[in-house]
């Protein structure tokens, strides 16, 4: 008999003695209202009883219990190419109560990996583990959660099809920026993932040696080059959408309602503009703006890596970008109305 | 009800969370029972202080038949700590 797992949510998704073994915290009605999932277990981590009293499943318990409970059927799904605005806005989606917003957990980078740690996992496997486990992560906190959006780390670009394949009907956006901001972003503050050997180096051909004996900026932008050129190929095949971060948040206005196929309130769009003045990963601070301050302290070498290995991907992304100004003219007008402060210009 | 030796096997892994491995460590079989209760889960889940979680752990576990110790708890508590803190590299 399956386990009952109610309030309880998946958070690791590893392998133990060869067999894939899922992690839960009983997270019971706590909203994900942190920037991260991660962030969000942290938090409930505080009390001693929730880090304690855990619970290990299989991973057919993660198919079983997703097939008998009832969860949210997903929204929208985004996709980045990192530091370029999503954290933002999957929070703008975030402040809204009917709306749980999923952002890069942990236990879908498990499965992920998967076949990189794991040569014996079949593409079967992986697509039915990923469906359960996006799945278990959309049962609600509450009764006014109605609305769910996932939020994968930058590199799940990879399996955006697999996503597609598993979720035909929901709508993906992948968010883009210009890339010696974003390269800049992860040489002042590097990404957890995108460390030699935790991002899987085989993706980008290369071996766990040589990926730790090249130069950051290279090894960095070969990898962000490597998702957007995924990216681009996705979004010529008509599998996603391209959300430029100079658009931001304004366009959020329109994603909304004509994207995702969710009619937003005047005081829904109000709960989101007030989100857009707070800084998204540290919500405690207001957001300052966009500084020159990361490309006065990049380091030349950036700029050569980002045109090498970054810009010919961004730039047939941002070709088939949403553009604000090709929107009918009720949609731009709406758009910058409600959110007509760019970031650059906050 | 049942009754445990107290303690466990020098070498053993404190994997408590492991619902495969509950009837062979006192202190997973109790944590199996907190999770099918709702009048442990609230008589435990008010704690926000480690040593008086413990402490009332061992408490509830004796009164159930778990004969498991205080460092048997703490080695679990360490053990969920390490292997959250510890994702990236599982």
């Amino acid at each position: 008999m399956s386990a009952d797992l109610a309030g309880w949510l998946p958070i690791r998704f590893f392998w133990r003695h060869d067999q894939p073994v899922v992690d839960w915290a009983l997270m019971g009605t706590c909203r994900l209202a942190d920037a991260f999932f991660d962030e969000t277990v942290d938090r409930v981590f505080r009390n001693p009883f929730r880090k304690l009293f855990r619970r290990e499943t299989s991973a057919d318990e993660l198919l079983n219990w997703a097939a008998m409970s009832q969860g949210l059927q997903p929204r929208g799904f985004i996709f980045h190419m990192s530091r370029c605005g999503s954290t933002l806005l999957s929070q703008m989606f975030g402040a809204l109560p009917r709306c749980r917003v999923v952002s890069e957990p942990h236990a879908l980078f498990g499965i992920m990996r998967g076949q990189f740690r794991k040569a014996s996992v079949t593409p079967e496997q992986r697509a039915s583990w990923l469906k359960a486990m996006i799945t278990a992560l959309g049962h609600p906190a509450n009764a006014t959660e109605t609305e769910y959006f996932v939020k994968f780390d930058s590199w799940h670009c990879f399996h955006m099809r697999l996503v597609h394949d598993m979720f035909p009907g929901v709508a993906r956006i992948f968010v883009i920026r210009d890339p010696v901001a974003v390269l800049a972003s992860h040489m002042n503050y590097p990404a957890g993932w995108i460390t030699p050997g935790v991002f899987p180096p085989a993706l980008c051909g290369l071996t766990l040696e040589t990926s730790r004996r090249m130069a950051r900026e290279e090894y960095y932008a070969r990898i962000i080059g490597l998702i957007c050129n995924a990216a681009a190929d996705l979004t010529e095949q008509g599998l996603c959408i391209p959300i430029d971060y100079s658009q931001l948040p304004a366009l959020v206005y329109y994603l909304l309602p004509r994207i995702f196929r969710m009619t937003i309130s005047e005081d829904e769009s109000e709960l989101m503009r007030i989100r857009t003045m707070k800084h998204s990963k540290l919500p405690d601070r207001q957001f300052q703006g966009y500084s020159e301050e990361k490309h006065r302290k990049a380091m030349p070498g950036i700029y050569q890596a980002a045109a090498r290995w970054i810009e010919p991907a961004y730039q047939r992304l941002r070709a088939a970008a949403l553009d604000l100004n090709s929107l009918q003219n009720h949609d731009r007008e709406l758009c910058m109305k409600q959110g007509g402060q760019h970031f650059g210009r906050i | 009800m049942q009754l445990y030796v107290l303690g466990k096997k020098a070498g053993k892994s404190v994997e408590p969370a492991n619902e495969d491995s509950g009837s062979r460590d006192p202190f997973n079989s109790f944590r199996r029972m907190v999770w099918g209760s709702q009048t442990l889960q609230e008589r435990l889940s008010g704690f926000e202080n480690e040593d008086a979680l413990i402490a009332e752990c061992v408490a509830a576990g004796r009164e159930y038949g778990f004969a498991f110790s205080a460092k048997d708890v703490d080695d679990a508590l360490r053990q969920g700590e390490r292997s959250w803190k510890e994702r990236w590299i599982g």
